[in-house]
């Protein structure tokens, strides 16, 4: 309810003052202003229909009369009800012009009186409306016949007379005067005897006669035609008429008014008459307009050729009066007609209207016909008039009439028919949404065009019935299209009533709301879908209304109940319907039932109920639901939707008794993390190494946490990334988990585990899926911490960093001994040889001898150093095959001279095709150490030799180098045997460097190197190198 | 073998600088010396003496390692210099390092690479080349 209409009925209810207002003053409508909030206001019903509107339609903002006010009454309003407010003693009444929907000028006269607070501020405004239309529309024509008479007596140029009866004062016009040549003030004093005195003395006896019978009473007023003797001295007609228009108290007459019109050219005429007779039918002819003659004494009638010619009659039709009449079709136009003649000729009141007739030919026609009665001896005794078609004009017209009347509302659809409900008109829009023109509706009645076997007869009898009593009609009704399609319309249908208040057409307007009619038929659908979609689901819902009364109690529901919905106070429900806590034992108390939850905290989430039916299976279900809120927020029940998880339930149960078995070897493995899931990842067993691991209790995890709260977000968002591009498709969340397990493979890789004081640590985690019957319940992930694994592999890492470190550095002595100590030595080298050069005799000086050998092992260090270095520096893609017998001649030709002194005999027995894979320099120095060291360390007891011999196997060649020499003692030495600086025997040459870079050397060129030895018998060296196959 | 008239020595050791002249005088090598201790020396000195087209040395002994401006550098500034008198360049330095060897062969001014120490047989050897 509107607030200012509440106010409003509290202040009637207080203050009798304002209910005697209201009485007295709100006949026609009434309203009540907010002035604190201008823009409100409340009508009331009467106020709109006063105006023509329906008060449906008519918001309570004063927005909505402002259009249809005055303006120049508006503004005097405003200026009214400001002084009315500022000072209670100015009253607010004032007359204000509306425009009525038909367009028509509604006169309301308008009171207000502003309520005020107790601090005397006007706060609200209560307004009345009296319509005074018909008073004011009185008051204007009585204003206009005045001037009218005014005008016409000064129009007509008569001359008027009063004359007391009594006095025999008379008074005269200035027209009286003129007409017989005189001024007014030449006449003066005026008495009966002025008018006397010109009279022709024939018609001073005949006008002293007629005076006298109506005096008498026996003429109803005084007439006679005179001549009066003008200032000219030649005599004027005058036609003079009078009555009495006043008496005494005594019933005698006082006064008596008449008046003169010259009438002398008519009389001069009358003999001209004839003439011009003929000379008006012809002309009446050109301007189509008929004569007709109705001579009532002998009960003739005469039409002209034209009138004739309109009525569309042959030339020799005679008609006859009751025939004529005939041609004005039944209803408002035969009535009129018969309603003007009727009075023409009792009353003699001319007329001249304009009516429609069916011609002789059958067309419908606008004529005007002007009547004019004539009276002899106080009867009628013959009616003329004229005859004109005035079809086009009228028609015309009344296309502006009635566009004028639609023009504002073009984009609806109009009709207009006659009062019998025939089509007269229809507008473009109605051909627009209808496809029917105005052709095809023409004198039909829209019904019958324009309904179908679907429209409902409820709709039509309801617009036939307001038709019937002639009201206002408003109606939704289906139509049917011209091309056949439906179009809904919704009809305002209004009676227009001519000035006797009779109906002469309808309008109606009409407007396609097909578009909202499909939309509600959507909706009924919408809501058809739903409910089956309801009945349907396997999800139980069930709705109540704000009262806790069940309003909805869908399908599934109604399966797991086996019971009819009946109307139980909801205190009752959860007997009736069995229901209980999880425990299966316990009843719902009345506020923990979750509809009834939702309906009074406004939502219940996952809440876990236990349906037990009197027949049936128990369930276990969880229960979501929310209150409803209507559009303008208030409650208007709630709904729950219940899943049935008895199945998931027992799956749950059968999950933890699988894992319990496992109980007593998870809890056995404090150090090994077992934690299980469900088939959706939340955990179900959390063991104590887990809890150890992880920090957290076994409490605080299992139902509450899922697997993915003690992962590494990040590698779980990787390894989504990972198995997505793996797999194919999209692996997210607790996919990742499961994605592999799921394919009957467990899972082992590498995570890290967020512990509860959010450290972390790294696990080797193992995934498995537990299966019951092939479906798969949940899941099982054994992880063990491997920080320590971790720790040593760090370990290696950093260790290997060292040894790239040193390895630089290493670079860096190789350049340091590659120069720096070179230099020295070189300059050692230099000034010895410079100084036994200069001093001859000193080279047999025993101390340069010795600084000579020092200087010469000094640089021989250097340079093994040097190889030593360089060969880790050396690069893999300076590898080349070479021949291995080649390479074996050449060494030897160079240690030819020392094998021939030292009495060795060395031998060649290498694969001359073996080409092996090395660097040349290595391969030179690898040989020519072998050949040496064999030469040095040579037995001197016997037949010295050296053997080289080759065997091929498939991934690489054996080179044996044999010798007969002092051997080594292995078990003494051979861990040190390729160590740098060992040597093994007193022999003055040998500086343990050989045997070290050798070894260093071969395996540079991925090789390997062996030792077999016996002291005193022989070593064989033998050295496996990769070779070209092929 | 000819004679040359002024060697220059460009290094930073004076013990090789020593024994460099020595060996040269013993083997009657030159007439006179020029001696830099380090590159951008050198550079000057003998900028400042092909200016005033006074006599350059024959031939010039270059050590790589040298503070201030090594022989790398030294090279590079000397021959960007227009000298009309041919004048023969030795690289002489401890250095084996084969990287060092393979970029001196990219100077044509170069005409060698001695390793050291020189001894009189090798120098003798390396000029006979000539």
């Amino acid at each position: 309810m509107n607030y200012l209409r509440k106010e409003l009925y509290e202040l009637i209810k207080e203050d009798e003052s304002i209910f005697d207002f209201i009485q007295d003053s709100a006949l026609d409508g009434m309203w009540f202003w907010d002035l604190e909030n201008p823009e409100n206001e409340w009508m009331n019903p009467k106020f709109w229909i006063t105006l023509g509107y329906d008060p449906n339609d008519m918001p309570h903002k004063t927005a909505s009369w402002q259009n249809i006010i005055n303006k120049d009454d508006l503004e005097a309003a405003v200026t009214q009800v400001k002084a009315h407010c500022e000072n209670p003693s100015i009253p607010y009444n004032q007359t204000v012009r509306y425009k009525h929907k038909s367009g028509d000028t509604v006169w309301i006269q308008c009171r207000g009186m502003a309520i005020r607070n107790h601090e005397g501020k006007p706060i609200r405004m209560l307004g009345a409306h009296t319509d005074i239309s018909n008073l004011k529309i009185s008051e204007i024509n009585l204003q206009r016949e005045t001037v009218r008479f005014k005008h016409i007596i000064e129009g007509t140029n008569l001359g008027t007379w009063e004359w007391n009866i009594q006095t025999g004062e008379t008074i005269i016009n200035r027209r009286w005067a003129e007409i017989i040549g005189y001024t007014l003030e030449e006449l003066e004093p005026t008495t009966i005897n002025t008018r006397d005195k010109f009279l022709h003395p024939d018609d001073l006896i005949k006008s002293k006669q007629l005076v006298r019978d109506h005096l008498n009473g026996k003429i109803p007023f005084y007439e006679c035609e005179l001549r009066m003797k003008h200032k000219s001295g030649k005599w004027v007609w005058i036609a003079d008429k009078g009555k009495i228009v006043n008496w005494t108290k005594d019933g005698e007459p006082r006064w008596m008014t008449g008046s003169h019109l010259e009438i002398t050219k008519r009389k001069e005429h009358e003999i001209l008459l004839t003439k011009y007779k003929d000379l008006l039918e012809r002309s009446n002819e050109a301007a189509v307009i008929g004569t007709w003659e109705v001579d009532l004494v002998q009960n003739i009638v005469e039409w002209s050729k034209v009138t004739k010619q309109i009525h569309e009659v042959p030339p020799n039709y005679s008609p006859e009066m009751a025939q004529a009449l005939n041609f004005y079709p039944e209803g408002e136009h035969r009535d009129t007609i018969l309603h003007v003649i009727d009075e023409a000729i009792e009353k003699g009141i001319n007329y001249d209207v304009e009516l429609q007739i069916f011609t002789f030919k059958g067309h419908l026609k606008w004529v005007r016909a002007i009547g004019i009665s004539e009276f002899e001896n106080g009867s009628c005794v013959r009616l003329y008039g004229l005859f004109q078609d005035i079809d086009e004009r009228k028609t015309t017209s009344l296309e502006i009439e009635k566009l004028s009347l639609v023009a504002s509302k073009t984009n609806n659809a109009v009709i207009i028919t006659n009062a019998a409900g025939y089509t007269t008109w229809v507008n473009e829009s109605f051909t627009r949404s209808t496809g029917y023109n105005l052709d095809d509706m023409l004198n039909k009645k829209p019904g019958e065009i324009l309904q179908g076997k679907d429209t409902n007869p409820k709709h039509v009898e309801c617009i036939r019935k307001a038709l019937n009593d002639k009201l206002h009609v408003s109606q939704e009704i289906l139509n049917y299209k011209k091309d056949g399609s439906i179009i809904w319309l919704h009809l305002n249908i209004t009676p227009v009533f001519n000035k006797v208040g009779e109906v002469y057409k309808y309008i109606a307007i009409e407007n396609d709301i097909t578009e909202r009619k499909n939309i509600e038929k959507l909706n009924q659908e919408r809501q058809t879908l739903l409910e089956t979609i309801l009945d349907s689901i396997d999800v139980g819902i069930v709705s109540c209304d704000k009262n806790g009364n069940l309003t909805l109690f869908n399908n599934a529901t109604r399966d797991w109940h086996g019971l009819p919905v009946q109307s139980i106070p909801s205190s009752n429900l959860s007997q009736y319907y069995g229901l209980f806590k999880p425990d299966g034992v316990t009843p719902l108390s009345e506020e923990e039932i979750p509809l009834i939850k939702a309906l009074q905290t406004g939502s219940v989430k996952n809440e876990e109920l236990v349906i037990i039916p009197e027949k049936g299976i128990p369930r276990t279900v969880t229960v979501n639901g929310s209150k409803l809120i209507g559009e303008e927020g208030e409650l208007f029940g709630a709904v729950v939707a219940m899943h049935d998880i008895t199945k998931r339930k027992a799956t749950e149960e059968k999950l933890r008794e699988t894992l319990a078995k496992l109980e007593g070897l998870l809890d056995a493995s404090a150090y090994v993390s077992i934690i299980g899931t469900n088939a959706s990842g939340l955990i179900t067993t959390f063991n104590k190494g887990a809890e150890n691991l992880l920090g957290y209790s076994r409490e605080e995890m299992i139902s509450h946490k899922t697997m993915e709260s003690i992962h590494l977000k990040s590698e779980i968002t990787q390894r989504s990334k990972d198995l997505s591009d793996l797999l194919g498709k999209n692996i997210r969340g607790f996919s990742v988990f499961t994605a592999l397990p799921n394919n009957g493979t467990y899972d082992t890789r590498e995570w890290t585990y967020v512990k509860k004081d959010d450290t972390h640590f790294p696990v080797q985690l193992t995934i498995t899926s537990i299966k019951d019957n092939n479906e798969i319940i949940g899941y099982l992930g054994v992880a063990a911490e491997i920080s320590e694994i971790k720790k040593a592999e760090n370990e290696i890492k950093s260790l290997l960093e060292v040894t790239k470190d040193q390895n630089l550095r290493l670079k860096n002595f190789a350049h340091i001994v590659s120069h720096n100590l070179r230099s020295h030595s070189g300059n050692f080298a230099m000034l010895l040889d410079l100084y036994k050069r200069e001093n001859p005799e000193a080279a047999e000086n025993e101390m340069i001898k010795l600084l000579g050998t020092a200087s010469t092992n000094l640089k021989e260090t250097i340079a093994h150093l040097n190889e030593v270095v360089l060969m880790n520096s050396s690069l893999k893609e300076n590898m080349v095959y070479l021949n291995l017998k080649d390479a074996i001649d050449k060494a030897i030709k160079n240690v030819s001279a020392l094998a021939e002194d030292a009495n060795v005999n060395i031998q060649n027995s290498v694969d001359p095709k073996i080409n092996i894979e090395g660097l040349h320099a290595y391969i030179d120095s690898i040989i020519l150490n072998l050949l040496t060291n064999g030469i040095k360390y040579r037995s001197p007891e016997r037949k010295s030799f050296i053997k080289f011999s080759s065997e091929v196997n498939d991934q690489n060649i054996l080179l044996k180098v044999e010798d007969n020499g002092l051997g080594i003692d292995l078990k003494k030495y051979g861990t040190k045997l390729f160590g740098m600086y060992k040597t093994f025997h007193l022999n003055k040459d040998a500086r343990g460097v050989g045997l070290f870079i050798t070894k260093n050397q071969i395996e540079a060129i991925g090789g390997k190197i062996e030792v077999e030895s016996t002291v005193n018998k022989g070593t064989t060296f033998k050295i496996n190198m990769n070779y070209e196959k092929n | 073998m000819k004679k040359i008239d002024v060697a220059c020595i460009i290094d930073d050791d004076p013990i090789f600088v020593f024994s460099a002249k020595k060996i040269m005088q013993l083997s009657d090598f030159c007439n006179s010396f020029m001696v830099f201790h380090n590159g951008e020396d050198a550079l000057n000195n003998l900028k400042a003496v092909i200016t005033a087209k006074e006599q350059l040395p024959d031939i010039i002994l270059l050590d790589l390692n040298m503070p201030i401006m090594d022989g790398w550098q030294f090279l590079d500034e000397f021959i960007q210099i227009p000298c009309d008198t041919e004048i023969t360049i030795y690289i002489v330095s401890s250095s084996i390092d084969p990287a060092d060897v393979i970029r001196a062969k990219t100077y044509d001014r170069v005409n060698n690479y001695i390793v050291k120490p020189i001894t009189i047989e090798r120098l003798k050897k390396v000029l006979m080349e000539e």
